[in-house]
């Protein structure tokens, strides 16, 4: 199964920050790509349509998260067309916003997400692009190791429903800290 | 706004709708609805059908689950320690 292990080591301007520290700080981050669900980009090629490049940012895990949110500034450039409405509550009250098809591609795990929620991430934490939430975790282990400061992901690929597509290779370049263990 | 009118939609058809298909996902497009397992399988058809334009596709539950991010809404999600 294919699992990813981060350390945080973190440089704040010219000092090291080590792990345990920037794990703390910053929070379970890794880099994910934003794209096309697939079936979105299949139609796309099928009609010729403009097949933009993935979105690169910075995603954090959020276990207190329900669903999986993407920044709205990317849905927009990627051209995605709302899959929903909803009701969402925020600091000013309550919002009606849009969900969006897209994949999120965690370090080469790419994973549909047919109604994604769209947020203004990057106003919270800077070049934030994606929050995680349970609705892919639920297809993982995350084991978070405080003390350490390290954490790791493992997809378990045999409880992926339909409705979360099958996992795929993805398909952006990796960082060279990153180990990949199958 | 897009899907105003879907959302009103199915805010109407929410209750009669969960008495024969609670727990499945709708796909509303205008007036028309059909109803799937997953909204994986909504949205292709979706595709299929319309091509790449804004849809409503919904899971039809009694009361619409909390999906909110709360360390967004609360501001923790990065606090200053």
């Amino acid at each position: 199964m294919p699992r990813l292990e981060l350390s945080h080591g973190r440089l704040r301007g010219n000092t090291l920050i080590p792990p345990p520290d920037g794990l703390q700080a910053f929070g379970p981050t890794m880099e994910v790509m934003i794209g096309l669900h697939s079936a979105t980009e299949a139609k796309r090629r099928t009609t010729g349509a403009a097949l933009p490049a993935a979105v690169v940012g910075k995603a954090m895990i959020d276990t207190g998260a329900t669903v999986t949110t993407i920044d709205r500034p990317a849905a927009e450039r990627l051209g995605l067309e709302p899959s929903g409405k909803v009701e969402s509550f925020g600091i000013g009250g309550k919002a009606v916003g849009v969900t969006v098809p897209c994949s999120v591609d965690i370090q080469g795990l790419g994973v549909d997400i047919t109604r994604c929620h769209c947020h203004d991430l990057a106003t919270h934490i800077q070049d934030l692009l994606c929050l995680i939430g349970r609705d892919i975790l639920r297809h993982t282990v995350f084991h978070y190791d405080g003390p350490a400061g390290t954490f790791y992901l493992e997809i378990r690929e045999r409880t992926a429903p339909a409705s979360l597509k099958s996992i795929r290779p993805g398909k952006g370049a990796r960082r060279n800290r990153l180990r990949r263990r199958d | 706004m897009a899907l105003e009118a879907e959302l009103s939609f199915f805010n109407e058809h929410r209750d009669a709708w969960c008495a024969a298909h609670e727990g499945e996902f709708v796909l509303i497009k205008g007036t028309d609805s059909s109803f799937f397992r997953t909204d994986d399988e909504a949205y292709r058809c979706a595709l299929n059908q319309w091509g790449e334009v804004p849809v409503f596709i919904r899971q039809v539950l009694r009361e619409d689950p909390t999906e909110d991010p709360l360390s967004l809404i609360y501001g923790t999600l990065h606090a200053p320690p």
